[in-house]
């Protein structure tokens, strides 16, 4: 680092103690912005207030930041091409308010899933949002817009968020929505924040509606041999019938083969019947079963990671998610096995089956085969208007295809609303679709 | 507004003609209406008025002609600097520094002064309205434009009849490029339009701008597609709410979303206001069941937002344009989620002596963990409207009424309907009554659903108002209505989705005498709401009826940073102008390098 960039991190470094304390303004000791960036300051401020008096200097600065929660997806989009400062909400976790009654809860956004979910269960409650991953933020799982398994039956973020609190580039503090479920009064700037991978402000805090925890569950396994199977047994099950409602639809893809899973929650003579009924219908596929206990505990928690987190030595690894129309997920996954071994892929998928999202994690020893297989997916959705989006690389692989694929015609709006909520360009630049 | 202009020292009249001025380009007809009333009362000649009137509610030309109007307007303040007045003191004050606030200062000093604009302002502002009727025959044919003054009035308001505007020309576009050509006419010449749906809306949402267009969409009401295996239906704006759940019926689907006026009102409008519904508390809301819409901005360009796939890549506009009211652009086609037809459906009409113990039976409900379908409530006063417009059949004398409805899969539903009959007698039920069959089942919730127009039955006038609280703060918020009603001498009806805390009390009146207690007090509830953690409106909509209330839910950054999303979709202020936001946001005003503005110019504010 040369003498000029010395006194600048310095002069920074100052300016930011004196609005959350030196404890909490420090020069990265590694890069601690999202991959290929490096920030030489992080600060993490206290407060709502904090976060706005960050911005509103980085702004008048002109530093360029880059909001992070726990860490945990700064892999996930285009590495910015320039980043000033980290702005790290893990400080920002206390739990503001769980109304029980009301089934809604107010939190800081760095407050982790995990002790949300665990504060929650107190009361027999749960935020239906369960994306892969321990430890992951609040305010990341939002900007990210990471989902699991549940959203087959409660959809996603967007549809579970009811309230938020943005800082935006300038330093403004804005919200929108409330705490409670019903609302309609102004823009629902939570959708907008909601994927937006904090390009348009930092989350600050969040309002969530709540669902009561199911008192019994039952999870059906249907072993499969080919993808056909996989396909068949997918167009079995989905919206099969009006007795079937499932709390989860996943179908797992390994080299070892895969299985299909369904996950029923709800009252003892509820999920019974559905089990039941689900075994029979799968029984011209192949021997399903009810798995409980430990093994069914055992095969959950296998699904909270995401398929690329394990790759294999030698292996570059990139996590990739890819949408379709609900009824052509069993193709895309047969299409998809198809092309990982047409390029000489490693490769293992995780299907939210019922609404039309698989998630790929696939290896390869060069970026090559893995740019070729992303190519061949996008022609593969093309046609029914779904999408692939790569959505973590490793931070030295430069993939030769466009990370997000097309946008349509929607992308000079989308540039319009950047340009709107952050005119200097200052948060995370580049790192979202269009160069956005 | 008011106020800041007051304290920098303005006469009461002069505030009044900024005020005017702010409302043109804000292209609020009925707020034009208000202060023109207003400085008339002051004083104000019938000479200047209605030259200032002569290109009311017109944002761009109102703009245009404050902006022609800076040059002269930056030098007069210097030498009202010298002489004294208070001009240069109110362009000081902090609100009219915004680059509205200065053209509003700047028209309405000119007009102090009696210098009038530019001639050649003055010539452009008689509106060539036989050009645009032209151009719009162009596009849609005779008969798809109206512009004869009696049969405009038909359209002069939606379902909230007390605000009303003519519309300056009505279009009834057929396809969705013909909605192109129409909104790119407009952009071009900087008319102000409306779109309407089947105009059932409750907040005004489709007030027509009065030297504006109003694009009606009901001819375009083809179902475009229905695709069972993806469980999606591609529909046209016009296509009403209900048509689309009776086209998939066949195949044991529906549309989740219900408003009441379900029958009529179309899925463009319920996509504009994010309609609810009484099922919204199991299903959600119209924004939940929309996977893609195709939009006309307001420059006349076309786009794609979502499809018949989930998570489209890159910002989720068509989550923020589900419920921005008809202000962001037209949906021209939308891609919406049909889900099965549960396996059992069970509706419960339960009597209890007061409302308070129907509230107290819900909170026990959602306890044990149990989210039904539905659960209504209608007070004693609604359930009298009701029995006298619908005859539905309910229990006579009960001090309220608890609906209950719970779906799902037979198993399931049986457990749920011994728990809810044994919670509802705990809490004091004295009758009820599970549906036999489905005529039984129609019949509760004929009642239901006619509740709000059957409130004509017993009082000549009534204010539908609709709030938001936390569930569990029922009992006390109807305590605290009925008291504030009986401070003013009048009756409140109270009808309301208990399930979601969404009230819908009906403020009964008789006549004009009584109109404005019967407002104040409808205002207070919605105060009454805010207080406690809710909101001003939880389906019907800002619109204009509430937007003087969106101060009282969001503060001014809240306010100005919603305003940025409209400023990217609709920098002109052409699309619905004047609705959900108390005073506009100029577009444009960016941090950076900046051009000083006649008061910087005149050296009489800095920069800050």
């Amino acid at each position: 680092m040369d003498t000029e960039a010395e006194t600048m991190v310095d002069t920074c470094l100052h300016d930011l103690a004196a609005i959350v304390g030196a404890e909490h303004a420090r020069q990265a000791p590694a890069p601690a912005g999202p991959a290929g960036s490096h920030a030489p300051v992080v600060v993490e401020p206290g407060t709502v207030a904090e976060v706005g008096a960050v911005m509103a200097l980085a702004q008048r600065q002109r530093w360029r930041a880059c909001p992070r929660g726990s860490g945990s997806k700064l892999d996930w989009g285009t590495a910015p091409y320039d980043c000033d400062l980290v702005v790290c909400t893990t400080r920002l976790n206390r739990l503001l308010e769980h109304a029980a009654d009301d089934l809604i809860v107010r939190v800081e956004a760095g407050i982790t899933l995990d002790a949300l979910q665990r504060a929650l269960a107190a009361s027999g409650q749960m935020l239906a949002l369960n994306p892969p991953g321990a430890g992951a933020t609040i305010g990341g799982i939002l900007a990210t817009n990471a989902s699991g398994y549940r959203r087959q039956r409660y959809g996603t973020a967007r549809d579970l968020i009811i309230g938020i609190t943005v800082v935006l580039a300038d330093g403004t503090v804005a919200k929108a929505g409330g705490k409670v479920v019903k609302n309609v009064a102004g823009y629902d700037l939570s959708k907008l924040f909601t994927g937006s991978l904090g390009t348009l402000g930092i989350i600050v805090e969040a309002a969530f509606r709540l669902h009561p925890r199911a008192s019994e569950r039952r999870t059906v396994i249907l072993p499969l041999q080919s993808p056909v199977d996989a396909a068949a047994a997918i167009q079995t099950l989905r919206g099969s019938r009006a007795s079937l409602v499932y709390d989860a639809l996943e179908l797992q893809w390994t080299a070892a083969g895969g299985r299909l899973v369904a996950l029923f929650e709800g009252t003892e003579p509820g999920v019974v019947a559905q089990a039941n009924e689900a075994l029979a219908l799968l029984a011209s596929i192949g021997p399903a079963q009810v798995v409980t206990g430990e093994q069914e505990d055992a095969l959950w928690n296998a699904l909270d990671r995401w398929p690329w987190q394990q790759p294999a030595a030698g292996d570059l690894q990139i996590g990739v998610k890819v949408t379709v129309p609900p009824a052509a997920a069993g193709a895309a996954l047969q299409a998809m096995l198809q092309f990982a071994d047409a390029y000489g892929a490693s490769h293992e998928v995780v299907c939210h089956a019922g609404v039309g999202v698989l998630l790929l994690g696939a290896g390869a020893g060069s970026p090559e085969p893995l740019a070729g297989l992303i190519s061949a997916l996008r022609d593969f959705v093309a046609g029914d208007g779904g999408s692939v989006v790569v959505l973590s690389t490793p931070s030295e692989v430069t993939l030769a295809v466009d990370r997000w694929g097309p946008v349509a015609d929607a992308l000079p709006l989308m540039h319009r609303v950047k340009n709107e909520f952050d005119p200097l360009g200052l948060l995370n630049p580049g790192r979202y679709v269009g160069g956005i | 507004m008011s106020a800041s202009a007051e304290e920098g020292g303005l006469p009461t009249n002069t505030v009044n003609l900024v005020l005017l001025r702010a409302s043109q380009i804000n292209g609020c007809g009925v707020c034009v209406d208000m202060h023109a009333r207003d400085a008339r009362k002051e004083g104000e000649s019938d000479e200047r008025l209605p030259r200032l009137l002569a290109d009311r509610h017109r944002a761009d030309r109102a703009s245009q002609v404050g902006a022609a109007s800076m040059p002269a307007w930056g030098s007069a303040l210097r030498s009202e600097q010298a002489s004294g007045s208070s001009w240069p003191s109110a362009a000081r004050t902090s609100r009219w520094r915004s680059a509205v606030g200065v053209r509003c200062l700047g028209a309405a000093y000119n007009w102090e002064k009696g210098r009038l604009a530019p001639a050649r302002e003055r010539d452009d502002n008689v509106v060539d309205r036989e050009g645009v009727i032209a151009a719009m025959v162009k596009v849609v044919g005779r008969d798809g434009v109206i512009s004869a003054r009696d049969e405009l009035r038909t359209y002069e308001c939606d379902g909230l009849a007390s605000c009303r505007a003519v519309p300056g020309l009505v279009v009834l576009p057929r396809t969705a490029s013909q909605v192109q050509r129409i909104v790119r006419v407009c952009y071009e010449r900087g008319l102000p339009f409306v779109a309407r749906g089947a105009g059932t809306g409750l907040s005004g949402g489709a007030l027509p701008v009065a030297s504006g267009l109003l694009i009606v969409l009901t001819r375009m009401n083809r179902i475009v597609e229905i695709d069972i295996a993806n469980e999606r239906v591609v529909v046209e704006p016009g296509v009403a709410n209900l048509q689309i759940s009776e086209a998939v019926a066949p195949y044991g689907y529906y549309y989740a979303p219900d408003p009441s006026s379900q029958a009529v009102c179309s899925i463009g409008g319920n996509v504009a206001e994010n309609s609810g519904g009484a099922h919204c508390l199991k299903y959600g809301f119209t924004a939940n069941h929309i996977t893609g819409l195709e939009v006309v901005l307001a420059d006349g360009s076309l786009v794609h937002l979502g499809g018949k796939a989930v998570d489209a890549p890159g910002y989720d506009l068509m989550g923020a344009f589900v419920g921005s009211e008809g202000t962001l652009g037209i949906a021209t086609r939308i891609t919406l989620r049909i889900v099965r037809k549960p396996e059992t459906v069970r509706t419960i009409l339960i009597a209890f002596p007061t409302a308070s113990a129907a509230g107290a039976a819900v909170s026990a409900i959602i306890a044990a963990r149990i989210t039904p379908a539905a659960l209504e409530i209608m007070d004693a006063l609604a359930i009298e409207a009701a029995e006298a417009a619908v005859h539905a059949g309910y229990p006579p004398g009960a001090g309220a009424l608890l609906i209950v409805e719970l779906d799902g899969i037979a198993a399931e539903v049986d457990h749920q309907l011994d728990q809810v009959l044994a919670l509802c007698r705990v809490q004091g039920a004295t009758e009820l009554r599970v549906a036999q069959d489905d005529e039984e089942r129609a019949r509760i919730w004929k009642g239901r659903k006619a509740a709000f127009a059957a409130v004509g039955r017993i009082s000549p006038d009534y204010y539908v108002q609709d709030g938001v609280i936390p569930r569990s703060a029922l009992a006390e918020v109807l305590q605290r209505i009925g008291t504030l009603a009986a401070e003013r001498g009048l009756r409140v009806a109270n009808v309301f989705h208990a399930g979601d805390g969404n009230l819908h009390p009906l403020v009964l009146y008789n006549g004009e005498a009584q109109a404005a207690a019967a407002e104040e007090l409808a205002s207070e509830i919605l105060l009454t709401c805010l207080a406690m953690g809710g909101s001003i409106t939880g389906e019907h909509g800002v619109g204009v009826d509430k937007k003087h209330h969106m101060p009282d839910m969001f503060g001014a950054s809240d306010l100005d940073t919603m305003q940025r999303l409209r400023c990217a979709f609709d920098p002109a202020g052409l699309c619905n102008p004047g609705k959900v936001f108390p005073t506009p946001r100029l577009c444009g005003e960016r941090p950076g390098p900046r051009t000083a503005n006649p008061f910087e110019a005149a050296g009489l504010a800095e920069v800050f």
